[in-house]
């Protein structure tokens, strides 16, 4: 039985609700994507700026923009820099958003990004250090909602993982307890140290027909009765899953998808939907970045 | 649901009805104005139009001084354009668009809608009171649908139209103020089109693709028409619904029509052209 969504993050009619479930069980969806397939990814960086990533899944935009400052770290942990991620929205995006009201939905999405590179031990605190206890790097990742059409969490996290392999820090040398920092064109601005790339994957499950759909849009987000979010990098490793709430998913299913993924790693082959989304955007993303470099070296010579 | 419905080969449909009411109107007023003034209206010299020709299908900014009213010459000024005083200011960047005489308006891509006075639209029925519904036509605030505005209802015999049913409707109230009411009825009280939309698929697009959509000329329309029957009702508000005799066609009719938004007419028949296979197989 189709249901109509009535609720403050959106509103789906009984005719989309009934379209969209029932065009599930035929295996068609209404961007024309099999219930596997993920929308286009389309990676743009500024010019200009370093760590400044905007990224479009399909219809759904977000930017990232990574900056670094010095500060002073925490007495217990003298040697650890800082990691901040904020999640900035606007009405523009979709009219369903409220101006200042931080909802539970932007809570969630911020936190599912930041576990899976925090957590998974991507990004590395401790090489942000210049001087243990009294100053190092606190890097702030702003992540800008554009436009919504669904699925943020995993456009949040393509870009947020690109604009921080795009980022370069101004080089510091330590002289004693005296630091100079080097604008970019005195000394080569460095890297942050990124140990591998956690991209989130999200699938949508349909409990009524059993259906389970890889990224899932705007309207298929209000009706579909449950997430689930893996975390996955491109060495086949499972960093997160993240499941709020929503439909039971069976063992069956979550076994099923995590030996899928064991398999895979195993055999190293890349057809699995899962890893193999993982590997294209990981490529996609270098792809983009060797581009830029590219168009970097190319000005400055 | 009867001639809100297009067949393709399009023979009635919502916009040409509209259209043809707009003339109508028009050519009376104009009538009238022959009575009182004796200066007809045709043979106006560009010169002392109230906008020139040249400004019309060019891009417009907000500021920008397009006309000036003037009193002998009433013209009808759409979404775009504001009188100030006696001129005719630009306050969205557009393209400023006449479709039939005396009728402007600026064409431009916008996703929020404000509603307007006779704007047929799609709606989205949220709560149902005793005496009337909430409908969701995509604006700020959500409108009011008297449960007497169909054709032929009355206290005892209305209709029951549940929540979450999408309604082709036409505003009868737009103030800033306060909340929009519509109503699915003409002018003329009659249903005319507007009313229940039952099955079919909804999606949402810009502004500008909907009133693109309702223009004669539409050539993303008119190309699949000739490859595929299908039926659609394209609200002012950004929301066009779309039903065809498999879900499948649904789906690409749909895609077609979002993708066509930035499409010059050549491109849209080429597109179409190659997606005819899809719907024959």
């Amino acid at each position: 039985m189709s249901k109509a969504i009535l609720k403050s993050e959106g509103i789906v009619s009984l005719n989309e609700s009934k379209f969209i479930t029932e065009g599930l069980r035929e295996n068609l969806r209404v961007d024309g994507r099999r219930p596997h397939d993920m929308r286009r990814l389309n990676i743009n960086f500024d010019s200009g700026v370093t760590g400044h990533v905007e990224v479009q899944l399909g219809g759904t935009r977000v930017l990232t923009s990574v900056r670094a400052d010095i500060v002073e770290p925490f007495p217990e942990r003298p040697t650890e820099g800082f990691f901040h991620f904020n999640v900035e929205f606007s009405p523009m995006a979709d009219p369903n958003f409220e101006q200042g009201k931080q909802s539970d939905q932007f809570i969630e999405l911020g936190r599912v990004v930041e576990r899976g590179l925090r957590e998974s031990r991507a990004i590395d605190s401790e090489a942000l250090c210049i001087i243990a206890s009294e100053k190092v790097w606190s890097v702030r990742c702003d992540i800008h909602i554009l436009d919504h059409v669904g699925n943020l969490t995993d456009c949040a996290s393509i870009a947020t993982i690109a604009a921080l392999m795009h980022f370069r820090r101004p080089s510091t040398t330590v002289t004693g307890s005296q630091v100079t920092v080097h604008p970019p064109g005195e000394k080569e601005p460095v890297p942050l140290s990124i140990h591998h790339f956690p991209v989130c994957i999200t699938f949508g499950f349909f409990e009524e027909n059993g259906v389970t759909v890889l990224d899932p849009h705007l309207k298929e987000e209000l009706i579909m009765d449950g997430q689930m979010t893996l975390t996955l990098n491109s060495h086949r490793e499972i960093c997160s899953i993240q499941k709020a709430g929503g439909t039971a998913v069976s063992m069956e299913t979550l076994s099923q998808c995590l030996r899928i993924a064991a398999v895979k790693v195993l055999s190293s082959t890349y057809s699995s939907v899962l890893l193999y989304q993982v590997e294209e955007i990981t490529g996609i993303i270098q792809k983009a970045l060797e581009e830029d470099a590219a168009k970097r070296r190319k000005l400055r010579s | 649901m009867t001639n809100t419905k297009r067949k393709d080969p399009p023979k009635e449909s919502v916009d040409e009805n509209d259209v043809e009411q707009i003339e109508e109107e028009e050519a009376q007023a104009e009538e009238e104005e022959v009575l009182e003034t004796e200066s007809p209206m045709d043979t106006v010299e560009q010169e002392d139009a109230p906008i020139p020709t040249s400004a019309i299908d060019r891009v417009v900014l907000p500021g920008e001084v397009v006309g000036k009213w003037m009193e002998n010459h009433p013209i009808r000024i759409g979404p775009g354009l504001s009188q100030i005083n006696d001129r005719i200011v630009v306050t969205k960047a557009g393209v400023l668009r006449r479709p039939i005489t005396k009728y402007f308006w600026v064409e431009c891509h916008q996703k929020r809608y404000v509603p307007t006075q006779d704007d047929m639209v799609i709606g989205i029925i949220t709560e149902r009171h005793g005496d009337n519904y909430k409908v969701d036509i995509g604006c700020s605030q959500v409108a009011t649908l008297s449960i007497l505005a169909f054709e032929g209802a009355s206290r005892k015999n209305k209709l029951n139209i549940k929540n979450g049913s999408i309604i082709y409707c036409r505003v009868t109230l737009a103030n800033k103020d306060m909340e929009p009411e519509v109503a699915c009825v003409s002018t003329r009280n009659k249903s005319e089109g507007y009313g229940e939309l039952n099955d079919g698929y909804m999606f949402k697009c810009g502004i500008g693709l909907a009133y693109k959509l309702l223009r004669d000329d539409c050539a993303v329309l008119a190309s699949l028409g000739r490859v595929v029957p299908f039926e659609i009702a394209a609200g002012m508000n950004g929301r066009v619904w779309i039903n065809s005799g498999s879900r499948r066609h649904t789906v690409l009719i749909t895609n077609a029509i979002i993708n066509s938004e930035m499409m010059p007419d050549d491109q849209t028949k080429m597109m179409v052209d190659k997606l005819s296979s899809y719907f024959t197989s």
